[in-house]
């Protein structure tokens, strides 16, 4: 066990590394430096070249990627262009918190909603509820999340006037302000749990099809129990392996719902990053995203042992 | 000093690039400004109103009411990105700007009729009271007795000599160090500059030891703790008028040195203007208190707070649901406000020093003729892009310098209204009849939407063919900025009230004449009228470089883009200014109270 | 040998024209994905026919005659703007007082022909990349794998805008491409760039086990060359999964357009998209909601469409799907 997870770890590192060379390089083929961006004219080209020599960016690209990544390995992510002298990593911190939270929020709603929903329509197929589940899970899903944003923040700010249209102010600050990113997380989490719902009920559907199942229901037991104690355990395994992508996702994906809602989170950040030409802040948002994406990859495979004996030898490599 | 917000809070809907990125005081490229979609006019005929200094409309702003204040005496506006410093010394985009003059205090100020008065000194300097030189060159100001930083600190003499020194500093990239050119060293533009420039171009790499050299020789002295004195290298009688601006304002040295880059963060930051920085966090929120220790009559409002919100359509839903007390208009909000009672009663409108207008690069082959550039300028109608796409959020432009400019002249350029048949037939008398150009333009959107209109425009009326290349902010200004465009959209705002502001940029070797129009005539004229002492024949020789930059169109006027803001009705005290910076009413927070929000 | 060859593919030959037989039977059975064709015919038959279909020119400005509008911005005026629905305009008029009727086809044409480019370029690269590593040495299996790793770990969205913004006018120049304007295109191949790897990895998982089948190891033994194996046996085995695949991949295209657009970064082309037209509209949906309403609803109605289309073909072309 140990083994496997040094093996993962250490190629999980070399992905890194890999993405960290391949952004430096597609960031800095885009074209326009950090003080082009700043799309200031009274900047003449002479100036801008003095600037660039002096933060070392007319250096060779070699030379630079290097610099880059001694600094990484150091922990220092280096100092913002667009916030002269806000270092990178204080500025993700700030911003960090609120995009966790909020990809949190909405992960517990596509984990709580989602799965419970599909039980229930795998259940009892066919019924009136696995219909109604059906259509609510492929309408969402089939809606782009920023719609659903937005319709909210119509219907529930400005029609209703339940909440505020700057709902993200202030999220993430204290445990009072946790109830404002409700409406963002189901917004981000929508249509996550339509697919997450619809798998649960497939996954549920099969194992109930499954020869034990028919025996613990021959035992006699109760339905319920024939449910979550075997049933339910079982078709986890499916399910477990879609979370770490939805993950993902929610966390990524929050980009568009932050702008909508006004959350500062890493998304903002990371699209003002590219826009500014920010060197630092565009490769420390990637690298961060990129952690994210491969450690819950490897939480999810950490788990499989625990939910389905036949991992626990340990090594089985998911993908 | 009027920068590019607007085309920013007028884009259609969230986020394009961040309204820092091409706000700029002073100067408003491309696409900004032409899209500037947030005034609005003064003005309800059709003939552009020249308003030096803001005219309203609204009921809202000139309501005096006798009302109670309210215990409650905070304002909450939006700001269109993050500031992107609030170093005073670095701080060039509108929004920094709002934040550095409600945090700061200069050497002198413009008041609500723009004209120059007192703000930390005694007098402001004139030849008769000694404050300037016989020959022009040497300005002395006294500061005033008690005057103090937020921290309790005396504010001394020396504070002003540690900003010029960080303005020039190795690294700085404020654009508006050019201004103060006249307090470096020796030689018409010093020669450490000279220097500076000539080892740039050569790519030397001892730029930093030069620059060090240009600091070292800058020309400012403080002879006691009270007294400030600049030599200036040449006359220059707008030196006052560069010491009313941000880039002058006082620094603490200490602080900075102790903080480090981080001397601008709530908890470090000490300023001495009408408000300190209470709280910042980035890319979210920022509050202002007030300043007990301002010199000044202390502002009534107990806090400003600035929440961050890039879109127009999301600024105006707020505004509406009584989260924000101040909004600016785009277009598309324009409509509703029109339809709403309501919502009229609290309009605001008023003129900025702006104008948008379209390049068209002479050295282009096609443009090279000048014929072209003239079929080009007459192709269009201003009429219908003022009061159609604009929705009256600007007035038709025809003179470069806008009105309430001196320089402006309202006759100037007429020949391109109403000249469709002519335009053909100057199209026709080129050989350019069916011509292919492509038109360079930024992605906001309201940089898109000018352009679609302009495309259009030339293609049904000079049965040309338009492309439009819309391209990426940064990647936009590298070409741009380079020259490398056939058309593109762009504009100008005031610096400072003097035609030597609008009209010297395109002069054959102006680094910001990126349509590279070239005429010996014009930079003779501009050359003479830069020598001449007399105002009026300098008026009158920037008044024939106008002319001749018109009628061969090295530019090419579209709109004087206007200002229209909804201000809620319990904001008293509010003044709105051609000069202010990204939220409205900015330069005059201090003389803003709340009273009766519900 | 010849001749078991011969014999061989006559056999699997015929296996496959049944199959697909079989496959035709079983999806016609799939009611809400023969109504999705059906759908999905009708939509790209109106985005094939926009030409006819259209009432107006997609980019013609109906602005009112300037003379008639007045300049006070408080004016009541009539612009030709964010006009509702009527007889002339079926849907409304955009902010420049465009046709939202006419755009919308276009855009419904552009959208569809650049998300089909985007499946063009994810299956000649997953596939590509899927073959070699099943068929190839362990080092190559084991590179490509990485590459797909990579690809897989770099966040999607970001990738894309990196990848758009990097990209600029060097792969597709600054033109179209039968009638698709080059931005789009770009746009479009970079979200392909981040879709490859799921095709890469299925098609690879997919013939890993046709490799481990017993024709193949007995064609090999026969002496059967590697690439007639893989160009004769397994691609053809991995045809079913590839084309659900890509069906889904469709819509998902489609979806990232409008999310990049929507976003701001996907600069605005030039052309109307689905994904452009929405971002366009978000401005004005207080001014006018139809504007709005339809292209989402469009977007919407190719997604399900798509989806029970793709759902419909998984099911008919899996044998073990009981007929």
């Amino acid at each position: 066990m140990l083994i496997y997870l040094v093996r993962r770890i250490a190629a999980a590192t070399l992905t890194l590394l890999l993405i960290c060379l391949v952004t430096f390089v597609l960031m800095h083929a885009v074209p326009g430096g950090p003080f082009e961006a700043r799309a200031d004219p009274r900047l003449s080209a002479e100036a801008i070249h003095a600037l660039e020599t002096h933060y070392g960016l007319n250096e060779p690209m070699p030379e630079q990627f290097l610099g880059v990544l001694g600094n990484l390995l150091r922990g220092d992510l280096g100092v913002s262009f667009a916030q002269p002298g806000q270092p990178v990593s204080s500025l993700l911190a700030d911003k960090l918190l609120p995009s966790f939270l909020l990809g949190a929020m909405a992960f517990a709603f596509v984990v709580g909603v989602g799965v419970p929903m599909g039980i229930m329509a795998a259940v009892r197929p066919r019924s009136a509820w696995d219909v109604a589940n059906l259509v609510t899970s492929t309408v969402l899903a089939a809606i782009p999340h920023f719609v659903i944003a937005f319709l909210m923040l119509l219907v529930f700010a400005v029609g209703l006037g339940w909440v505020d249209v700057r709902l993200g102010k202030g999220f993430g600050d204290s445990i009072a302000s946790l109830p404002r990113g409700i409406l963002p997380a189901i917004a981000l989490g929508a249509p996550s749990m339509a697919i997450l719902s619809r798998l649960t009920r497939g996954a549920m559907l099969e194992v109930m099809q499954q020869d034990y199942v028919r025996t613990a229901r021959a035992k006699g037991l109760a339905e319920r129990t024939v449910v979550l104690r075997h049933a339910l355990r079982n078709s986890l395994v499916p399910v477990l392996t879609v979370l770490a992508p939805i993950f993902a996702t929610l966390v990524t994906g929050s980009i568009v719902i932050e702008s909508i809602f006004g959350l500062p989170g890493v998304g903002s950040a990371f699209i003002d990053s590219v826009r500014q030409r920010d060197y630092g802040m565009i490769m420390g948002t990637t690298l961060l995203y990129a952690v994210v994406i491969m450690a819950a990859n490897l939480v999810v495979d950490l788990l499989y042992p625990l939910v389905d004996p036949r991992f626990a030898s340990g090594g089985a490599r998911r993908r | 000093m009027n920068g590019e917000e607007s085309w920013v809070a007028s884009r259609q809907h969230t986020r394009e690039l961040r309204a820092s990125i091409w706000s700029f005081s002073g100067f408003l490229i491309a696409g900004l400004m032409s899209l500037a979609l947030v005034a609005c006019s003064g003005g309800d005929d059709s003939t552009p109103t020249p308003t030096a200094t803001a005219e309203q409309t609204g009921a809202a702003a000139s309501s005096t009411a006798t009302s109670v204040p309210d215990a409650e005496q905070v304002l909450r506006a939006n700001l269109t990105s993050e500031p992107s410093t609030l170093d005073p010394q670095r701080a060039s985009d509108q929004v920094s700007l709002t934040m550095v003059r409600n945090l700061y205090s200069g050497l002198l100020r413009l008041d609500e009729d723009d004209n120059l008065v007192t703000d930390l000194v005694t007098e402001v300097p004139t030849v008769e009271n000694g404050g300037i030189s016989a020959d022009g060159l040497t300005y002395t100001f006294h500061l005033q007795d008690g005057l103090e930083w937020s921290d309790g600190e005396p504010l001394v003499a020396q504070a002003f000599i540690d900003a010029a020194r960080r303005l020039f500093q190795p690294g700085s990239d404020n654009p508006y160090v050019d201004f103060y050119r006249v307090i470096a060293a020796d030689g018409p533009d010093g020669d450490a500059n000279i220097a500076v420039q000539e080892a740039l171009q050569a790519d030397q790499s001892d730029i930093a030891s030069l620059e060090q050299a240009v600091v070292d020789g800058l020309r400012v002295e403080a002879p006691d703790d009270r007294t400030v004195v600049f030599h200036l290298n040449r006359p220059s009688p707008e030196f006052l008028l560069l010491a009313t601006l941000w880039p002058l304002y006082p620094v603490r040295q200490d602080l900075i040195d102790e903080h480090g880059d981080r001397w601008t963060e709530a908890g470090t930051l000490v300023t001495n203007g009408p408000f300190i920085l209470d709280a910042w966090e980035h890319g979210e929120h920022v509050r202002l208190a007030r300043n007990e220790r301002w010199h000044r009559d202390l502002p009534q409002l107990d806090a400003i707070d600035f929440d961050l919100i890039d879109d127009a359509n999301l600024a105006f839903l707020a505004y509406q649901k009584d989260e924000l007390d101040v909004v600016l208009l785009g277009p598309a909000e324009l409509v509703q406000v029109r339809g709403n009672a309501d919502l009229r009663d609290q309009f605001v409108g008023y003129a900025q020093l702006r104008t948008s207008a379209v390049y068209m690069n002479a050295d282009d082959p096609l443009f090279a003729d000048e014929r072209v550039r003239q079929a080009f300028a007459g192709g269009v109608d201003r009429l219908e892009y003022a009061s159609a796409v604009l929705e009256g959020n600007g007035l038709p432009a025809y003179s470069w310098i806008p009105p309430g400019m001196p320089g402006y002249e309202e006759g100037l350029g007429r020949q391109y209204e109403d000249a469709l048949d002519a335009s053909r037939q100057l199209l026709a008398d080129a050989g350019a009849e069916g011509a292919e150009v492509t038109l360079l333009l930024p992605e906001a959107s309201s940089a898109v939407l000018t352009g679609q209109w302009l495309q259009s425009q030339w293609q049904d009326n000079l049965g040309v063919t338009v492309k439009l290349d819309i391209r990426e902010t940064a990647s936009f200004v590298t070409a741009f900025t380079a020259g490398e465009f056939q058309v593109s959209i762009g504009g100008w705002a005031a610096d400072y009230p003097d035609p030597q502001n609008w009209l010297p940029i395109f002069t054959s070797t102006a680094p910001l004449n990126f349509g590279h129009y070239s005429n010996d005539q014009y930079d003779d004229l501009i050359a003479e009228a830069g020598a001449e002492v007399d105002f009026d024949r300098r008026l009158e020789l920037y008044g024939q470089a106008q002319q001749l930059l018109i009628d061969e169109v090295g530019v090419m006027p579209l709109s004087y883009p206007l200002r229209g803001a909804l201000v809620k009705p319990w904001v008293q005290g509010f003044v709105p200014s051609p000069r202010e910076g990204t939220v409205p009413g900015d330069l005059y927070f201090d003389q803003i109270s709340i009273s009766g929000r519900p | 040998m010849s001749t078991w060859q011969s014999t061989y593919d006559l056999w699997s030959g015929a296996r496959r024209v049944g199959m697909w037989r079989a496959s035709w039977r079983r999806f016609k059975r799939h009611r809400a994905a023969v109504f999705s064709a059906f759908v999905l015919i009708v939509l790209i038959g109106a985005a094939l026919g926009a030409n006819v279909l259209a009432t107006h020119d997609p980019s013609t400005q109906y602005l009112v005659s300037s003379a008639e509008i007045p300049l006070d911005p408080l004016a009541p005026r009539e612009t030709g703007k964010f006009e509702p629905p009527s007889a002339e305009h079926w849907l409304g008029t955009d902010q420049l007082a465009r046709d939202i009727y006419s755009r919308t086809l276009f855009g419904l044409r552009i959208s569809l022909a650049a998300a089909l480019f985007a499946v063009v370029v994810v299956t000649t690269i997953g596939v590509g990349v899927g073959a070699a590593a099943a068929s190839g040495a362990g080092w190559v299996d084991g590179t490509l794998m990485r590459a797909t790793d990579l690809a897989y770990a770099f966040p999607d969205l970001l990738l894309v805008i990196l990848l758009r913004a990097a990209m600029g006018d060097q792969i597709f120049g600054r033109g179209s491409i039968l009638g698709v304007s080059s931005s789009v295109l770009l746009l479009f191949f970079a979200i392909s760039i981040t879709a490859w790897p799921t095709m890469a990895r299925l098609v690879r998982a997919q013939m890993l086990v046709l490799r481990g089948e017993e024709f193949s190891l007995a064609a090999e033994s026969l002496g059967a060359s590697r690439w007639r194996l893989v160009t004769r046996h397994w691609l053809p085995g991995v045809a079913a999964p590839v084309i659900v695949e890509a069906t889904f991949l469709v819509p998902r295209a489609i979806f990232a357009e409008a999310t990049v657009s929507f976003i701001g970064i996907g600069v605005a082309a030039p052309q109307p998209s689905l994904g452009t037209l929405i971002a366009d509209h978000f401005g004005f949906v207080t001014v006018q909601w139809t504007a709005l309403a339809v292209p989402i609803t469009v977007l919407i109605v190719l997604f399900l469409a798509f989806q029970f289309l793709g759902d419909g073909l998984r099911q008919a072309l899996d044998p073990r799907s009981s007929g």
